[in-house]
């Protein structure tokens, strides 16, 4: 059977036990139930949860519990979804959003807030640095300063059902020392994953004042290589030079000889190597990263470091 | 926004030493006679053009590889070397050239970086890759290099500075009118009559002292104009942007249009005495100024999302909206125009 129509057909089936469907609808998804052996569970599963609605329902007057099982039914599809999610992490969304009241899109509401809670939770995380997200060095704006952009409708039916994605938006501000690990976190992430060049020119600025570390110039290096960015990779650049002796430093200055489009960087990651011209492996890297040189400097360059060998 | 003014100046400080090393006096041999007002034109294939301007009445030469063939041609006014390559060059070839100060120079290597004293007349200097350095320049300065940095001491008339590709630009103090454009690197300049025009792709722009009117931009990075005396347009794709205004007289044109993408502050400080008609846009609310400012109707970004009722979570989904306020400073006067997508908008004033 084709998955399409029985999608299509199970979601007729809460109309179905609501009489909501029309008489040729009502037909057509009595004659598809017959033969889809899956659609026929769904459609007994739906009407078993049905009857205990009804049953609820005039057990407390229209006072509506929620029986035991169907919460557990609900929390794992609530963890479903929070895996899917994780699996998307920039994204949220709105699964099934309807106007339409019925104890069935009650349900729905409910399940669609607790997935927003896991959201915001979701999202709360993703701010967090080293799990520190209640540091009280962290200011946090209020959630009336939180705000929701890039909105796009994923889908939409006829029957008011709609998914919408977007970017859920939290101001953040830190007040520490650069020493702070997690300043230093907050800046690598800000060089790794900011959106905005100037804000990650500025990161490169002011982690340059505490280059020595490690992840520090591990985050440079990333940023050389991959950076959109010329300024932000000449900024860099510029800071890793006296740090040309490290392995990892030597080898990314030969990858951007090799690969950089902008010419100017090239010739100063080839400046930065000049002390290694005597260092066999690096020579031959050169020689290598620079036979299709368009630059006659570097070509130049090339030459003398290969030629200064012993 | 902080720039490195102590860097700045330690750079102009190693940039003499560099340039006093570079100069120590090489044997040379006296070639053509050149007069006061005379053109010394090089043409060369590769290697760095070293020129020393200490010299009298001729322009002595020499040039420290075999793989290059060089001729000088004597003409009434003007002396030309023009070089060719023998062979393959190895290593890169140093131009030791001596002349008067007083000579125009037209300097061209292939490849090859560029190094020139004092000098009182003009200097057109280009370089197919390589740093350029250059002392006090009193006559008209034009500098390119495909791909390096170029740093300059003062100037004294108009100056064009390029780096086709990355490269930090430097200059001095430059008493006529500046034009620099950089693929990507950080322009910094001392002071400036007039700022023509300011590019860079991605860098900080610092102007520390500005006679007249500035027209910049840049992709990504601050720009930070300590004192302008006249008009400025400014925009950075994120960045902020810092201005000083002190203008000599209150009157003449002094529109500021400073614009900042993405989450970049604007800050402005004004003289007390000045007239402006003021009016800032931004999506954030974030205005501070010591001029009252009226919020206008408000008009929604173009690239903001339908307008849609707050959820129940207290979401701000129509934050997107862009805040239009205005002022008049002393009852209105040259239009100030401060445009932040995300940042915050600061006015301040000052006697």
């Amino acid at each position: 059977m084709n998955r399409m129509e029985c999608k299509e057909y199970q979601e007729r089936i809460v109309l179905f036990l609501y009489n909501e469907l029309s008489e040729r609808d009502q037909t057509e998804l009595e004659t598809h139930l017959q033969q889809c052996t899956s659609c026929n569970q769904s459609f007994e599963s739906e009407k078993s949860f049905h009857a205990v609605l009804d049953e609820e329902l005039s057990a407390e007057n229209g006072l509506w519990n929620v029986p035991s099982d169907l919460l557990v039914e609900a929390r794992r599809e609530l963890a479903n979804e929070l895996d899917r999610i994780e699996r998307k992490k920039s994204w949220w969304r709105l699964p099934a959003v309807s106007v339409a009241f019925s104890p069935m899109r009650l349900l729905e509401w409910t399940t669609l807030v607790a997935v927003g809670m896991a959201v915001g939770v979701f999202f709360n995380s993703s701010y967090r640095v080293g799990g520190t997200s209640t540091d009280p060095r962290i200011i946090k704006a209020s959630t009336e300063q939180e705000s929701i952009s890039n909105l796009k409708v994923v889908s939409s039916d006829a029957m008011g059902n709609v998914e919408i994605a977007g970017s859920l938006i939290r101001p953040l501000h830190f007040k520490g020392n650069l020493q702070d690990d997690l300043a230093q976190q907050l800046l690598v992430g800000a060089l790794r994953n900011g959106q905005n060049p100037g804000a990650r020119l500025n990161a490169v600025e002011v982690l340059a004042r505490d280059s020595e570390k490690r992840v520090v110039q591990q985050a440079l290096v990333d940023t050389l290589i991959d950076d959109d960015n010329r300024g932000v990779r000449l900024k860099a650049l510029q800071i890793l030079k006296p740090f040309a002796n490290d392995p990892t430093v030597r080898s990314a200055l030969l990858n951007v000889l090799a690969n950089d489009e902008d010419a100017g960087i090239r010739r100063q990651a080839i400046d930065a190597l000049k002390d290694f011209a005597k260092d066999d492996s690096v020579a031959k890297s050169v020689q290598e990263s620079t036979k299709n040189e368009d630059n006659p400097r570097i070509r130049l360059d090339a030459i003398q470091f290969v030629g200064t060998r012993p | 926004m902080k720039f490195k003014n102590e860097n700045f100046k330690n750079t102009i400080v190693s940039s003499a030493f560099f340039l006093s090393f570079l100069l120590t006096p090489t044997i040379l041999h006296a070639r053509c006679p050149i007069p006061s007002g005379g053109t010394l034109e090089v043409r060369a294939p590769a290697g760095n053009l070293i020129i020393d301007t200490s010299g009298t009445d001729s322009v002595d030469w020499d040039v420290n590889s075999k793989q290059i063939a060089a001729q000088e041609i004597c003409k009434r006014d003007t002396v030309r070397i023009e070089g060719s390559a023998t062979g393959p060059i190895r290593p890169i070839p140093d131009w030791h050239i001596k002349v008067p100060r007083n000579v125009i120079l037209d300097l061209v290597t292939q490849a090859g970086s560029i190094t020139i004293g004092q000098s009182d007349g003009k200097v057109n200097a280009r370089t197919g890759g390589g740093d350029v350095f250059i002392g006090n320049i009193r006559g008209e300065t034009s500098i390119f290099t495909e791909a390096g940095n170029i740093q300059a001491g003062d100037i004294g008339s108009n100056v064009a500075v390029k780096s086709n590709q990355a490269g930090n630009l430097i200059l001095g103090n430059v008493n006529g009118e500046v034009t620099a454009w950089t693929q990507a690197g950080d322009i910094t300049v001392a002071s400036a009559m007039r700022v023509l025009n300011m590019v860079t792709g991605g860098g900080n722009i610092l102007v520390k002292r500005l006679m007249g009117s500035f027209k910049g931009r840049n992709e990504a990075g601050n720009i930070r104009i300590e004192q302008a005396g006249s008009w400025v347009e400014a925009s950075t794709g994120s960045g902020n942007i810092y201005l000083r205004m002190v203008p000599d007289r209150t009157t003449g044109d002094l529109h500021v249009n400073l614009q900042t993408g993405g989450n970049g502050d604007i800050t402005l400080l004004l003289p007390k005495g000045m007239k402006a008609d003021i009016q800032t846009t931004s999506t954030g609310k974030q205005v501070q100024s010591e001029v009252p400012l009226i919020p206008q109707i408000s008009r929604r970004d173009f690239q903001s999302p339908p307008t849609l009722p707050s959820p129940r979570s207290g979401l701000n989904i129509a934050a997107q909206r862009t805040e239009v306020m205005s002022g008049q400073l002393n009852g209105g006067g040259s239009p100030v125009k401060l445009h932040t997508s995300l940042g915050k908008i600061e006015i301040k004033l000052f006697n």
